[in-house]
């Protein structure tokens, strides 16, 4: 066999990758001429360097080929090693924000007893995460492996991306990559940005597919709450469509666009303003102001400062304004028992009423223990040290006495103060008081015998007389005894009288 | 601070105890007579003591005597009817650091109480 014969039926083959050399041998190559020596004389002139590997996979082509008895044979005897490229940066929210977050009570209990039923109210759907909390992780970019081709080239690996989130000021981003919720609420992550929402919304019903709520900051309603549910927000809370009788408290604004009605079951704590257009069987103590459209129906309201609803009518129930209270109608033409009272805050109301009790005790105790270490002192001649110690007791019970009876009259002058500054009597009347009504304003009990055509001003003249100056026309000014029977309320107690009780000028 | 009260007369300790509320003072110890506070004080090192002079077993100021031949720095206040000026000489050569005649106002008290712990800057600190 010729050089030239060989030549041709021993080729090898580089793959259009570089990654792979084959040897491809023809058939009947006289063993004899086929060496390892020749081949690795071939692979040389193709700039393929040996190693002990390639010369180890040479030698097996070759003991194969002769094994076959000179049939056409295909053997890699080469091989590089592919890049391995990084992996980009990239942000990981931890499993405990993807999960669903059940409420403390429900965990709690589950732990404490397994064999109570859950109540399925309190399994709520709503994710969001704690103030603190590790929200995601960073994953570093890596920046991967070089590969080499069968020539010993390098084929370079692409190094990953480096990713930089950009928190807002809801989120820490630790050294370690780890990001801390700087407040409780949802996260939102899209792309680069990562933030901790202190809004919540709900897109559909406040039913058995959420749970109750409870959430730090704004809850957002999208539809209405079914009977029984609950909703507590940090901030305020919308709710844009009918709420059944359910319990809500918000420490901001409530806003109840289509009202609620409770059934008597239902309450709403609110600690700034309460709008709805309408309220039916519900108690509500609200913070400062309650802003209704339509109607007030057998409510129990305590508002902390001023009704704003010249639209509304309140009819049946019992009604608390602090400061001023404008409405349409009070009671109803057929004759509803509604109870509406002016310049009370009831909280403030209890406590001038255990102010005044404390306060006088505290009075009869500074007379009493005066009395006695007057008796103690009195004693003529030498005495002992019994009595030494009798008047240590008294004298000690005296300031004691005197001490607390300052502090009850220092609160009483500051309750005082605070009356004075947030309570008045002032109810505007845009259409009309109905007989049956009730009006409790400035220790009066006005019950309506007739019907008061509005517009008009029901206040306290300067006599402390309760008066109506109708808003129209001369405005005149009427005592309210002529639509109204009017009777002094012996047992009223205002912040004038706790302090007379206790002893001190206002 | 750690705070003894020796007293035969449970009312005054409770009175005492009450002016020491005032002023924040709330770990307090009490002992009926000498001996008891000597048994009480080692384990609960004090770092104050009122001291009534006249107690059954043994009275304040064989206490204080007791406890000055080995405790040289407590500050101790003589709470007692014992008026006359050389009772007074003899407590406080018997290591008492101030005194206050019964009957006491708890305003006084409280004044003899925050001197005496102003002049001892260990207790004041």
């Amino acid at each position: 066999m010729t050089q030239e014969t060989i030549d041709k039926l021993v080729k090898i083959e580089v793959s259009s990758d570089k990654l792979e050399a084959s040897l491809l041998l023809g058939a009947n190559i006289n063993p004899q001429e086929l060496t390892p020596l020749y081949v690795a004389t071939r692979m040389g002139e193709l700039g393929l360097e040996q190693t002990s590997e390639r010369t180890s996979a040479v030698l097996e082509a070759i003991a194969t080929y002769v094994c076959n008895e000179g049939k056409p044979l295909r053997h890699r005897i080469a091989r590089g090693t592919t890049p391995t490229h990084g992996t980009d940066g990239r942000l990981v929210l931890v499993d405990a924000v993807l999960e669903k977050h059940e409420t403390t009570q429900t965990t709690a209990r589950r732990d404490t007893d397994t064999t109570t039923s859950i109540d399925q109210r309190e399994r709520s759907s709503v994710r969001w995460t704690e103030a603190g909390a590790v929200i995601a992780r960073i994953q570093q970019a890596t920046i991967g492996a070089d590969g080499r081709d069968v020539f010993g080239r390098v084929l370079a690996a692409r190094t990953g991306r480096v990713f930089e989130v950009s928190p807002d000021e809801s989120v820490l981003v630790r050294a370690d990559g780890a990001c801390i919720a700087l407040r409780a609420g949802v996260v939102e992550h899209s792309g680069r940005v990562l933030r901790v929402s202190n809004r919540l919304v709900i897109d559909g019903d406040i039913d058995f597919s959420t749970g109750n709520i409870r959430f730090p900051g704004d809850v957002e309603i999208a539809r209405g709450i079914r009977d029984c549910f609950e909703v507590h927000a940090g901030g305020s809370i919308f709710v844009r469509d009918l709420v059944d009788a359910a319990t809500m408290s918000c420490a901001h604004h409530m806003v109840l666009e289509k009202g609620i009605a409770a059934r008597e079951l239902g309450s709403l704590e609110v600690g700034k303003d309460l709008s709805a257009r309408y309220l039916t069987n519900v108690r509500a103590v609200v913070g400062r102001d309650a802003i209704v459209e339509a109607e007030v129906q057998n409510c129990t309201l305590l508002i902390g400062r001023d009704m704003k609803s010249p639209g509304a009518s309140i009819v049946r129930g019992d009604v608390s304004v602090a400061r001023s209270c404008e409405i349409a109608e009070l009671g109803a033409p057929g004759g509803a028992a509604t109870t509406l009272r002016l310049g009370q805050i009831a909280s403030v109301h209890d406590a001038m009423g255990a102010l005044a009790s404390a306060g006088a005790k505290a009075r009869d105790r500074v007379d009493k223990a005066n009395a006695r270490l007057n008796e103690l002192r009195s004693v003529k001649g030498r005495t002992g040290p019994d009595h030494a110690e009798l008047l240590t007791e008294a004298q000690f019970e005296a300031q004691t006495a005197a001490k607390t009876y300052a502090k009850a009259c220092r609160a009483g002058q500051m309750l005082h103060g605070f009356v004075d500054k947030h309570t008045k009597v002032h109810l505007v009347v845009r259409g009309a008081v109905h007989p049956q009504a009730v009006v409790h304003a400035g220790g009066w009990t006005a019950t309506f015998t007739q019907t008061l055509k509005g517009p008009c001003v029901i206040e306290m003249d300067g006599k402390g007389e309760l008066t109506v100056r109708m808003m129209v026309g001369k405005s005149e000014i009427v005592p309210l005894r002529k639509w109204a029977r009017v009777v002094r309320e012996e047992q009223h107690l205002n912040s004038r009288r706790v302090l007379e009780a206790m002893g001190i000028a206002a | 601070m750690r705070i003894l009260l020796v007293d035969d007369s449970k009312t005054m300790r409770n009175i005492q105890k009450a002016v020491l509320a005032q002023l924040g003072y709330t770990e307090v110890m009490e002992a009926q007579d000498g001996q008891d506070a000597l048994s009480k004080a080692p384990a609960f090192r004090p770092e104050l003591m009122l001291v009534d002079w006249n107690m059954p077993n043994m009275d304040g100021l064989t206490f204080v005597k007791a406890w000055r031949s080995t405790n040289k720095t407590t500050p101790i206040i003589m709470v007692t009817t014992e008026a006359e000026k050389s009772r007074v000489i003899e407590a406080i050569k018997a290591g008492v650091n101030n005194y206050v005649v019964k009957p006491f106002t708890p305003d006084l008290l409280s004044q003899r109480i925050q001197e005496t712990l102003a002049k001892t800057p260990a207790a004041a600190a």
